[in-house]
């Protein structure tokens, strides 16, 4: 039987579909379960109803097994049409005609109940649970056909409502986590104004924006279009160091209905050149079909802290090793000489390095000019941040009317951060609404606003936590670096050689003056940011005639972008040189838009009792449009903290962008089902893009996919309830981003001797006037079976794909004229398997569900183009450690410089003491992928409690992380410990007439002579030059981690409020619960970093820490009810 | 609203969007705010717009006060265990800016190879006129390449320029440094003798923003630009050196020289080539000095070649500082420097007892011209030809000029302060006299003429010319400097001779990097440094 014919009201198609059938169905929510209704032929007759008189009322009350009261439950007179529901408070009452009557309940999820009443009776009716039902769904498969699925050819997961919000999670991409086989996901540290990486079956592309495409509605949503190549997030230690979001986070998962991951080429197919990386289906909560007037209240608290951070020595203060202690005027220990200071010596506070005196509190004179104790301070690190905190409130009301029905809400986010004065406020409105127009026509509109205030948003802190120039001692109280980053009279901090700006001049040279300006920048300055953001779409449904159906939607996702930048004045201008002053201010105003549009007519019809086809054609379109523009001050501000531009010391700086995009697409579909247990879809399309040369900006692409019910189709043992098995083959074409493969010159106009001038500029990224679409081949396989009356499901997929004419962003050696070109570079393939299994262990009054998934996943370069040898996807430390790709090889490898070793691989040690590093050759050092992603939830439930856990987990791959070396190279993690006195290691010497006890002695041979090495160094030797910046560092051992965990992702404790509590608070379904998110790993292999502390959303960028801002932990609670 | 509507309107909407879609289509391929017509004098004008030239905050901060003021000791720098480490990521930003460009650089290989393109499909009557601007653009090329092999050695640059080329990319050999040199020596000659012949046009005035059009100094440049080549190279060729710089010196009409015309008391912004600021810039280098800090003076410069001699430069070039003492400066008594050796600790104690660089000529001094070639060292290059190949008196009279000129250029520096800041009257004539044959005066063996003609060069270059300052260092050796090597990290006691290549280099161009990475050192030495 073929139903991929409906949208929007399944109700009405159900019935016609349905119409002749001994099938019966409920809908509740977005989920139809089918069920025989064994006699409805032999009592069909009774159509003819009995005369209204003659019936008498049963009255009834209906619970589940907890006694909690069921809402909409249908209540069907056993051989009559006649039905009903049950009310909000699960009462019915319905008529029957004859004394006695048979009623039979039925109510998604749960079994049937057929009872026996006599006539003005008032019954109470328990129903239970049953598992099996609840499979039995219809997904929105491409372009907004809904199919059965049973019918789909390719994996899809999906997630529900209650699975994205149980947790309080502020989006629903990182509720994600470990819920859907195949999906990886990354949020950005920071919390939620962050945005949120989702990886779909691996590498598809192996430049340029890696997100999938979300599809909200039926609409291409904007997700973060207006950064064209760039993205969001950069990953750079030199471009925009604030934490960006995407627009997915604009999507609020209080809203969501359900949610569902297309993952391969055959079902993202459709949707064409956006899809290669997958697509993300969502679907808004509309009004529930069956019921009333109803009002959903759901709010959530929690406090994040910062967690997972690095473990640290507690032991050493500021200093160098003995020599350039020396060199740097200190004494060998590292004090610096001070008469001022009470023990005669102050702290050496310019050292990044921690190798200097040991803390004992001693009193001494500190940079502020006060008297301190030299003592550890174990938590400053931790204390740069502060507890956030996140407040969600969602309003929802609905109703239904035979005309009408819709469903508004509201939503109210207030969010404070672990960074230091960063906020965000968001309200969003939702309307989603169906008017019924005809009895063949209707139309759905949905709108959805936006409001998003953002207030400095969270920085990442590689400048500040990754460079030496905010390296902190462990002496260093967080509290002081906080008092001190502004003078008292509201200006920056003064460094000690400008003591003539404020009597409040820092004293001593220090280090850490990145940090002080980043406390400057997030506690003093201001950056605002807002957010307004239109998504509409209305959709027209219209049965045109007997078997052809016509589908329209037209769809709009606008956002105006305003920020605010100010900056104040960093000391009084009467300070200021002759051409500039401090402060600035800045405003930008961008303006982004996406229309969209779409038609689908589609013919349906049998070509015998078996045979069930339907043919679609359509058109799909999109147009982009991004317009930005800024002005800034420049050279600072004239008079003091006086935010206008009108307020510039020099010329202002103005500028203006505007991009633009069209894609569209004529496409065809060919269903055919035989028997109801053997499908075949077939899918074509033909695209059409602006951001391709014109020569080549259009491509065909088709799909294919099948599956076969053997359940159905033959007799299994009856252990095995339901298999399936699937086969798709697809192709996916994708174009390049905008203006990508323009060969183009920028004009200004300089003002020069000669009056204006224009000079042309060739850009630095060189465009390529023969690029193509790449393709995407993909083909799986999967098998999907339930056992034990379904108690225990298994989904197998493997696929195999490759990626051919791949387009990237190739970084060029600068010599060719630019330092990148847009090219099609070669070929990379990748093959993975993904198991999702789930059971149901325990099925009494104590009720366990869990759901357990795995995924693996290898991508290789498998060509490359001509003319090209080796892929650098990332190149540090002097060419020291990179992340290079062969063809044939995997990629993510990463290779490092070794250190140099004898014939007979003895290392060889220089003649300081140290290891030489081999820069003739790379050797590999691991591979940053992991090797299996996956997750593993859990329900127990019993009574009106219940515990939802997820625990996620990755294994295998590494990480790369050079400021870890540079802060392992300074002395200040615990593991730098080791060498520093006897008890670890350190070896004892003498030097001059002091004894000391922290020789480290490498074993190698000496470069020059040959011989066993006998040079016994100093540990702050050691580190500072095995661990620093460089070639010359042991980089292998100082920035490549293994990196894998299991991780406790999100708890949910709730409680259900028994109903007599509830109807005396005139609520239904009350339920609190204690929720925690990233609660804590069980069991991690990276000591100092957080698994999750890389940005930006390039495919090699999560295994690279820049230096990011701290992980946190999120404790709090959740209310929801309905009236 | 009824169906119909409804319908029609869905209908229109559709139609509407088939019907204007094929002509967007490649309506929007463009990016709408950059030009695709390829235009000559554009392309010219965005060379001669380099920011590696005029000395802006990117460039002095991050290349030329962390690497070659550095190595030369043309600038203060705080003694660290990295002091002599090159800043690998600010290196390969002025690695690439010459290739390709960006805001701080204007990549004048890859603009000259689009020039070359453009100018290719010219008709011959089009070639004609834009002739001057090919000629002029190679100038400027081959006088920022020859930086780029005084630094790194061999570079990529006969083959380089692909993109620009061919669209293509097609990785680029790196040529020897010596055939480079050669290629430079004659392409310059070659430019030198167009110049004398051709007369400038309108268009070319107007886009020449460095000399306004004026062929004469063009021509000039291209001879002082040969002139300072030929001398780098005669250590280590000297039989082509002295013949060619020989050749030019005995025929001074042929070959005009950017030389002040050998007046002491010349004008530099006539004369010298200089790129002069854009009328809308208005910073100034006090960040970029003052953030390392490099702004304190340098030890050997102040303390032992200027202030000995009581150097009339001394007022322009720096102050003498003092410390607020109760809200009140007390200036310091003398000029003084601190010792190169001094530790991070001393000098963050007693930075105020020593002098800084003078805020009207440098820190604060929006009008700072970038300098391409100046009178002083041309006349200094021509003391140092004559001093070994020609007349001790003609090499006397060469030094002195250019010492009187380097006074000159330097007060010229402090007068373009526009801001108020306090400018100081050029010493009389008598006085520079007296400085430069009483106190600095060409006395003694060849070598210590030598000696002086180098140091007072080295002085006059500065840390504004520090690539030159560095290279002249290298080849000559003088002034005879120490650098203090204890507690720097290993392997990085002394400075380098040379830059090792950037790593986008390195790894995108690998097969090309094989066959010079043996070369690829810090302690391997540029072809003319042999002594």
């Amino acid at each position: 039987m073929d139903v991929s014919s409906a949208n929007g009201n399944i109700s009405q198609v159900l019935d016609k579909v349905l119409k002749g059938h001994s099938v019966g169905y409920r809908v509740e929510d977005r989920q139809v379960v089918l069920y025989s209704t064994n006699k409805a032929k032999e009592e069909k007759s009774v159509k003819s109803a009995s005369p209204q008189q003659a019936k008498k009322i049963v009255k009834g009350h209906v619970v589940d097994t907890n006694g909690e009261s069921l809402v909409g439950v249908s209540v069907l007179v056993k051989g009559t049409n006649n039905g009903t529901l049950t009310d909000v408070d699960g009462n019915f009452s319905i008529a029957v005609s004859t004394a006695s009557a048979t009623l039979q309940f039925s109510y998604i999820g749960y079994n049937n109940e057929i009872i026996k009443v006599n006539a003005g009776e008032t019954v109470k009716v328990v129903m239970k649970e049953n598992v099996k039902e609840i499979q039995e769904v219809i997904v929105t498969a491409p372009v907004g056909v809904q199919r059965q699925a049973k019918a789909l050819g390719y994996a899809v997961s999906t997630v529900t409502a209650k699975q994205l919000t149980e947790a309080g999670n502020t989006n629903f991409a990182s509720a994600l986590y470990g819920k859907a086989a195949g999906v990886k996901i990354t949020t950005a540290p920071g919390g939620a104004s962050s945005a949120v990486n989702v990886q779909i079956r691996g590498i598809n592309s192996l430049n340029y924006n890696q997100q999938p495409l979300y599809v909200v509605d039926g609409i291409m949503i904007r997700n973060d279009g207006q950064n064209g190549a760039t993205g969001a997030n950069n990953n750079n230690y030199w471009d925009d160091q604030r934490i960006r979001g995407n627009g997915a986070l604009d999507i609020n998962p209080e809203d969501i209905e359900s949610l569902t991951v297309l993952k391969g080429a055959s079902a993202t197919a459709l949707y064409g050149s956006d899809a290669a990386s997958g697509v993300v289906v969502i679907t808004t909560k509309k009004a529930s079909k069956d019921k009333g007037l109803g009002v959903d209240l759901n709010y959530n608290l929690t406090s994040e802290q910062v967690a997972f951070l690095p473990k640290f020595q507690n032991v050493y203060g500021p200093g160098y090793d003995q020599a350039d202690n020396i060199a740097s005027g200190a004494t060998a220990e590292g004090w610096i000489a001070d008469s001022s200071s009470p023990s005669g010596y102050r702290p050496f506070f310019r050292s990044y390095g921690n190798f200097g005196p040991k803390m004992e509190g001693q009193q001494v004179k500190w940079w502020d000019g006060s008297t301190r104790s030299y003592s550890p301070q174990p938590d400053n690190y931790k204390n740069i941040y502060q507890t956030g905190l996140s407040s969600n409130f969602n309003l929802a009301l609905s109703n239904q009317t035979d005309k009408l029905n819709y469903r508004l809400s509201y939503t109210r986010l207030d969010y404070k951060g672990t960074q230091r004065g960063s906020e965000q406020a968001r309200n969003t409105f939702n309307l989603n609404s169906t008017l019924k127009l005809t009895n063949s026509m209707s139309l759905d509109i949905i709108a959805s606003y936006v409001n998003t205030n953002t207030h400095n948003r969270p920085y990442q802190l590689g400048q500040v936590l990754g460079s030496y120039g905010g390296f902190f001692s462990r002496a260093e109280d967080m509290s002081l670096m906080l008092d001190k980053f502004q003078t008292s009279d509201g200006y920056k901090y003064v460094t000690y050689n400008h003591p003539e700006r404020s009597s409040e001049a820092l004293i001593y040279n220090i280090r850490a003056t990145n940090l002080l300006d980043f406390f400057w920048q997030q506690l003093r300055n201001k950056y605002y940011e807002t957010e307004n953001r239109l998504i509409s779409s209305a959709t027209l449904n219209w049965d045109i005639i007997n078997h052809l159906k016509f589908r329209g939607r037209i769809g709009s996702d606008y956002t105006g972008a305003d920020t605010e930048n100010k900056q104040y004045n960093e000391y009084p201008v009467s300070f200021n040189s002759t051409d500039n002053s401090t402060g600035g201010y800045a405003v930008t105003k961008g303006a982004y838009s996406i229309l969209y549009g779409d038609a689908l007519l589609t013919y349906a019809n049998k070509l015998s009792s078996k045979f069930n086809y339907s043919a679609s054609l359509g058109y799909q379109g999109r147009s982009e449009n991004y317009k930005d523009q800024s002005s800034s001050t420049t050279q600072g501000l004239i008079t003091e903290n006086w935010f206008t531009l009108n307020n510039s010391y020099g010329i202002l700086s103005t500028s203006s962008k505007r991009q633009q995009l069209l894609k569209y697409a004529y496409l065809g579909i060919l269903n055919l089902s035989y028997h109801d247990y053997l499908f075949l879809e077939g899918t074509a399309r033909q695209e059409y893009s602006s951001t391709l040369p014109p020569k080549n900006n259009h491509f065909f692409y088709p799909s294919v996919n099948g599956s076969f019910v053997i359940s159905d189709a033959m007799k299994l043992p009856q252990e095995i309830s339901y298999a399936k098995l699937r086969a798709s083959y697809g192709i996916v074409g994708n174009s390049a981003p905008m203006y990508e493969s323009n060969i183009a010159y920028s004009q200004n106009s300089l003002q020069t001797i000669n009056g204006s001038v224009p000079s042309l500029v060739v850009g630095s990224s060189y465009g390529n006037d023969n690029l193509k679409a790449e393709t995407k081949y993909e083909r799986e396989v999967g098998l999907e079976t339930r056992f034990l009356e379904d108690r225990v499901g298994l989904d197998i997929s493997f696929y195999s794909n490759t990626v051919k004419n791949q387009i990237l962003g190739l970084a060029t050696a600068a010599s060719v004229g630019a330092t990148s070109q847009i090219v099609n570079v070669g070929e990379i393939g990748s093959k993975g398997l993904e198991i999702a299994f789930n059971a149901t262990p325990i099925n009494g009054p104590i009720r366990w569900m869990t759901r357990f998934n795995i995924s693996f996943n290898k991508s290789k370069l498998n060509s490359l183009a001509q003319g090209f040898s080796q892929l650098t996807f990332y190149d540090s430390e002097q060419s020291a450690l990179k992340i290079v790709a062969k063809p044939g090889e995997e990629l993510g490898n990463i290779y490092v410089y070794p250190r140099a070793t004898t014939a007979d691989g003895k290392f060889i040690i220089n003649d300081d003491g140290l290891y030489v590093i081999d820069k003739t050759k790379y050797v590999k050092a691991g591979n940053i992928m992991p090797k299996a992603v996956g997750g593993f939830s859990n329900t127990v439930m019993y009574k009106n409690l219940s515990l939802d856990f997820t625990i996620d987990y990755r294994i295998g791959g590494k990480m790369v992380s050079n400021p870890t070396k540079y802060m392992m190279g300074a002395g200040m993690f615990e593991n730098t410990m080791q060498y520093r006195d006897a008890e670890h290691g350190g070896l004892t010497y003498t030097s001059g007439s002091t004894t000391y006890h922290d020789g480290v002695l490498l074993e190698g041979v000496n470069q020059t002579t040959g011989q066993a090495n006998t040079k016994i160094i100093d540990a702050g030797t050691y580190y500072m030059n095995t661990f620093g910046w460089g070639y010359d560092a042991w980089n292998e051992k100082g920035s490549v981690y293994n990196n894998s965990y299991i991780k406790l992702r999100e708890v949910a404790l709730s409680y259900r409020i028994p109903a007599p509590i509830c109807k005396k608070l005139c609520m239904n379904n009350v339920k609190v619960s204690l929720i925690g998110r990233n609660l804590f790993y069980l069991w991690r292999t990276l000591e100092n970093i957080d698994p999750e502390a890389p940005l930006g959303n390039k495919w090699w960028s999560q295994g690279i820490d820049v230096g990011s801002t701290a992980s946190s932990r999120s404790l709090g609670f959740s209310l929801s009810a309905n009236f | 609203m009824n169906k119909k509507s409804i319908i029609e309107g869905l209908l229109l909407v559709i139609v509407l969007l088939f019907s204007s879609c094929t002509d967007q289509l490649e309506e929007k391929y463009y990016n709408p705010e950059k030009s695709t017509q390829a235009n000559i004098p554009g392309f010219f004008t965005a060379i001669l717009n380099n920011d590696r030239v005029r000395p802006s905050y990117w460039n002095v901060r991050t290349f030329l006060l962390m690497q070659p003021a550095v190595y030369s000791q043309t600038a203060y720098f705080t003694n660290n265990s990295s002091s002599y480490q090159q800043a690998d990521g600010y290196t390969e930003q002025y690695w690439n800016n010459f290739y390709s460009p960006n805001s701080n650089g204007s990549g004048v290989l890859g603009m000259y190879r689009a020039m070359e393109v453009a100018y290719k499909s010219l008709s011959d009557a089009d070639k004609a006129t834009q002739e001057i601007f090919m000629q002029a653009a190679r100038v400027v090329l081959f006088d920022e390449a020859s930086k780029m092999v005084d630094l790194w050695g061999d570079i990529p640059f006969s083959e380089a320029g692909s993109l620009e080329n061919t669209s293509a990319i097609s990785n680029a050999k790196f040529d020897d440094q010596k055939e480079l040199y050669t290629t430079f020596i004659a392409g310059l000659k070659e430019a030198a003798t167009y110049f004398s012949t051709t007369s400038t046009n309108a268009t070319f005035s107007k886009y020449d923003i460095l000399l306004s059009g004026n062929v004469n100094k063009w021509q000039r440049y291209a001879n002082s630009m040969r002139l300072r080549l030929l001398m780098r190279i005669s250590n280590y060729d000297e039989n082509t050196a002295k013949t060619a710089v020989l050749e030019m010196l005995n025929n001074s009409s042929t070959y005009p020289l950017v030389d002040g015309s050998n007046n002491g008391n010349y004008q530099p912004a006539s004369t010298d080539i200089l790129l002069q600021p854009l009328k809308t810039y208005t910073d100034n280098l006090n960040s970029a000095l003052t953030e390392l800090p490099s702004h304190y003076a340098p030890d050997y410069m102040l303390n032992k070649v200027m202030k000995p001699a009581n150097d009339p430069r001394m007022d322009v070039i720096f102050d003498k500082y003092g410390a607020t003492v109760n809200n009140a400066f007390v200036p310091n008594k003398e000029y003084s420097a601190m010792p190169i050796d001094a530790t991070s600790a001393f000098a963050e104690n007693n930075y105020m007892k020593y002098a800084i660089v003078d805020s009207t000529t440098l820190l604060q001094n929006k009008s700072l011209p970038g300098i391409v070639i100046t009178a002083p060292e041309v006349n200094f290059l021509k003391a140092e030809a004559f001093e070994r190949w020609g007349s001790t008196a003609d090499a006397k009279t060469a030094y002195e000029t250019a010492v009187k000129q380097s006074v000159s250029f330097y007060y010229y520096l402090n007068a373009l302060n526009t801001s108020g800041l306090k400018v100081v009257t050029k010493p009389s004539d008598n006085e520079i006299n007296d400085f430069v044959t009483s106190r600095v005066t060409y006395t003694g063996t060849p070598t210590e003429k030598l000696a002086k003609i180098w140091v007072q060069k080295w002085v006059h270059f500065g840390w504004l010319q520090s690539v030159q300052a560095w290279s002249e260092y290298r080849r000559t050796k003088y002034p005879q400097l120490t650098f203090p090597s204890t507690g720097k990290l290993s392997g990085y006691e002394t400075p380098p001779t040379r830059l090792i290549y950037p790593s986008g280099e390195k790894s995108n161009n690998a097969d090309n990097y094989a066959t010079v990475q043996s070369k690829d050192t810090r302690t391997t030495k540029i072809f003319w440094d042999v002594k």
